[in-house]
C-alpha cells in the first residue's frame, strides 16, 4: 500500500451503510413473507380446502407470488445488501449517489408490492419467475437502470484499480439481467392489466426459458458467488483459496450458463439439436460451478475448526455446499434419459429448492449475522491514528484490522 | 410409479391423477419440513432485529484510501492484454453488452437464404403451401405470395 500512498494524496470518506441496513430489514421482511406464502401453498397441496375456495387464495396464484417473493424480494434485496456493502469497500469509494441508492431501494420495495398485489387478483403474463404485466415490468427495467448507473458510477470513481473477481460477478449479473429481463418481457399491450409476448409457439417457450433458467444463473448465482468471494474470505479470515480458479470459473460460468435455457424444453416441440444443445452446456456447467464450490470451501483450509465454533461460518459452508450439490444435481437432470424421469414431477421442485433454501437462504443467513452486527463495531470502536479498531462481535475473538486493505483476497494488496 | 407398464405395453396408471394419493404423505412431509425452515427464518430475523435496533445514526464507516493515480502504461496487471480488456471494465462492459444484443440480420442467416433460393424442394414447397394457407405472421418468404398459389 506504501507504494499507492506515494502515488496519490490520501483521501478520506465515508461508506453509506444505511442504504445496506435498508436493504438488510427488507431483506428480512420479504424472507419472511415469500417463506410464509411458500409454506401455505405446501399444506394447500397436502389439503386443498385450505385455499378457502376463494380464486385469491388458490395455488395457482400464491404459487408466482412465493416464487417473485423469495427470488426478486428475499434474494434480491440479500444481493443488494451485501452487494452494496461490498461494492462500497472492494472499490474504496461511497456509493455513486445516495440519491440512485435511495430511488432503487423504494423503487425495488414499489415494484415487490405492486407485485403482491397483482398476482393473486390474476394478473399475470403467465411467463413464469416473469409474471409480472408490462406496466411493473417497465418499473423493473427502469430500477434496474438506477442500480446499473450508481453501480458503473462508483465503478468510474473508484480508488482501487483492480478488480476483485466479486466486482466482475456484480458487473456479469447487472449486464445480464437487463438483457435477459428486457428482451423476455417484450410484449404488446391491450389494456393497463393485459399484455402479450411479441414471440409465438415454441420460439416464446424458447425465449422463456432462456430467460428462465438465467434468473437462476444471473439472479440467484452470479450475484451470490460475488457475495461468497466477498464474505467467505471475511468470515474465514483467511485469503481465497485461489484468485486464478475465481477468475477462470467466472469467465467459463458466465460463457457456458446463458446456453442452458433449452433443458427446460427436454421432449417439447423444440428441435431436437436445440435440447441437445441445451443438455450439453448444462452438462459443462458442473465444472465452473464446482470451481466456485471448491474455491469457497478450500477457502477455510486451515481454518476448518471454525466450523465447530463459529455460527457464519456453518451457514457459509451449508451453502456452499448446497450449491455444489444443486450444480451436480442439475446437469444430471438435463440429461435426457434421467429428464424423461423427473421432467414435470416434483423432483424439478426439490432440485430448486434445494438451490433456493440451501444455497440462497443460507448464504443470506450467514452473511447477514457477519453484516448486521458490523455497524455496532464501528460505533464503539476507538479511533485511533492509521486504524478503525473494530471490537469484537457477541461470541467472536477481537480484532485489529487495517481497513485500508480491504482486498486480502488480492494477490497485491 | 409414472412409468410403470404392463405386459402389453399399457400404462398401469393410465392416469396422472392415480400418482397423487400415493404423493400425499411426501407433501405433509414438505409442507413440516417448510414450517421448520420458516421457523428457522422467524428466529433469524428476531434475533438480527435486536442487533439493528442497537444500531445508531450515521450509518456510516469512516476510510481513508488514496485517490487512483494514473496507470503507467503497461506498468502493471499482467501487461497489455490484462488492461485492455480486465483492466477497462466499463468500455468492457459497454462492448460486451453489445455483442450479445447484436442479431444477424435475417435475410443473411443461412436458412432463410436455403429456403427462398430453393423453393423446388419438396419439403419446401410443403411449406410454402402451408404457410400460404395457414396464420401468416411469422417467417413469411418474400418469394411466396398466397396470390401466386392460388
Amino acid at each position: 500500500m506504501s507504494s499507492q500512498a506515494a502515488q496519490g494524496n490520501l483521501e478520506h470518506f465515508e461508506y453509506d451503510d444505511a442504504i445496506v441496513r435498508k436493504f438488510t430489514v427488507a431483506t428480512m421482511i420479504w424472507g419472511l413473507v415469500g417463506m410464509l406464502v411458500g409454506v401455505i401453498i405446501a399444506f394447500e397441496l397436502a389439503a386443498p380446502a385450505l385455499n378457502m375456495d376463494l380464486p385469491w387464495t388458490t395455488f395457482g396464484r400464491l404459487r408466482p407470488l412465493h416464487t417473485n417473493a423469495v427470488i426478486f424480494a428475499f434474494v434480491g434485496n440479500g444481493f443488494f445488501a451485501g452487494g452494496y456493502y461490498s461494492t462500497q469497500r472492494l472499490l474504496k469509494a461511497r456509493m455513486f449517489s445516495d440519491k440512485l441508492s435511495n430511488i432503487h431501494f423504494w423503487g425495488w420495495q414499489l415494484i415487490i408490492v405492486s407485485a403482491a398485489l397483482t398476482l393473486p387478483f390474476g394478473i399475470t403474463t403467465s411467463k413464469e419467475y416473469a409474471e409480472l404485466e408490462w406496466p411493473i415490468d417497465i418499473a423493473i427495467a427502469l430500477i434496474w437502470v438506477v442500480f446499473a448507473i450508481n453501480f458503473f458510477g462508483t465503478l468510474a470513481k473508484r480508488r482501487e484499480r483492480h478488480l476483485y473477481v466479486a466486482i466482475w460477478f456484480y458487473i456479469a449479473s447487472i449486464v445480464t439481467v437487463a438483457v435477459l429481463h428486457v428482451v423476455n418481457s417484450l410484449a404488446l399491450p391491450v389494456s393497463f392489466f393485459k399484455s402479450y409476448s411479441v414471440f409465438a409457439g415454441i420460439q416464446d417457450g424458447l425465449v422463456q426459458w432462456w430467460y428462465g433458467h438465467n434468473a437462476v444463473a444471473f439472479f440467484l448465482t452470479t450475484p451470490y458467488l460475488g457475495l461468497m468471494y466477498y464474505f467467505m474470505p471475511k468470515a474465514a479470515e483467511r485469503p481465497v483459496y485461489s484468485y486464478r480458479l475465481s477468475i477462470v470459473h467466472f469467465w467459463s460460468l458466465i460463457f457456458l450458463y446463458i446456453w442452458a435455457g433449452p433443458h427446460h424444453l427436454l421432449y417439447t416441440a423444440l428441435p431436437d439439436w436445440a435440447q441437445t444443445l441445451g443438455s450439453v452446456f448444462s452438462i459443462m456447467l458442473i465444472a465452473p460451478s464446482w470451481g466456485g464450490m471448491i474455491n469457497g470451501l478450500l477457502t477455510l483450509r486451515g481454518a476448518w475448526d471454525k466450523l465447530r465454533t463459529d455460527p457464519i461460518i456453518k451457514f457459509l459452508v451449508v451453502a456452499i455446499t448446497f450449491y455444489g450439490m444443486s450444480t451436480f444435481e442439475g446437469p444430471m437432470m438435463s440429461i435426457k434419459t434421467v429428464n424423461s424421469l423427473s421432467h414435470y414431477t416434483n423432483w424439478t421442485i426439490g432440485h430448486v429448492h434445494a438451490g433456493g433454501l440451501g444455497w440462497n437462504g443460507f448464504f443470506t443467513f450467514g452473511m447477514l449475522y457477519w453484516l448486521v452486527p458490523k455497524p455496532l463495531e464501528h460505533q464503539t470502536a476507538q479511533p485511533s491514528p492509521g486504524h478503525d479498531a473494530l471490537l469484537a462481535r457477541p461470541g467472536r475473538h477481537l480484532a485489529l484490522r487495517h481497513l485500508h486493505v480491504d482486498l486480502p483476497v488480492c494477490p497485491r494488496a | 410409479m409414472w412409468k410403470a407398464f404392463d405386459g402389453d405395453g399399457r400404462l398401469v396408471y393410465g392416469s396422472w391423477v392415480d400418482t397423487l394419493p400415493s404423493l400425499m404423505p411426501m407433501y405433509w412431509v414438505r409442507a413440516i419440513g417448510g414450517t421448520l425452515y420458516l421457523s428457522g427464518a422467524i428466529l433469524f430475523v428476531s434475533t438480527s432485529w435486536k442487533t439493528i435496533n442497537k444500531g445508531q445514526r450515521p450509518f456510516e464507516e469512516k476510510a481513508s484510501a488514496p485517490a487512483l493515480a494514473p496507470l503507467a502504461a503497461g506498468a502493471e496487471h499482467g501487461g497489455f492484454k490484462h488492461r485492455m480488456l480486465e483492466g477497462k471494465p466499463l468500455q468492457f462492459t459497454v462492448w460486451t453488452t453489445v455483442a450479445i444484443a447484436h442479431r444477424r440480420r435475417r435475410r443473411d442467416h443461412p436458412d432463410h437464404r436455403h429456403r427462398v433460393q430453393r423453393p423446388d424442394h419438396r419439403l419446401g414447397q410443403a411449406l410454402h403451401a402451408a404457410r400460404a394457407r395457414g396464420p401468416r405472421r411469422l417467417h413469411q418468404p418474400r418469394a411466396a405470395t398466397s396470390a401466386t398459389r392460388r
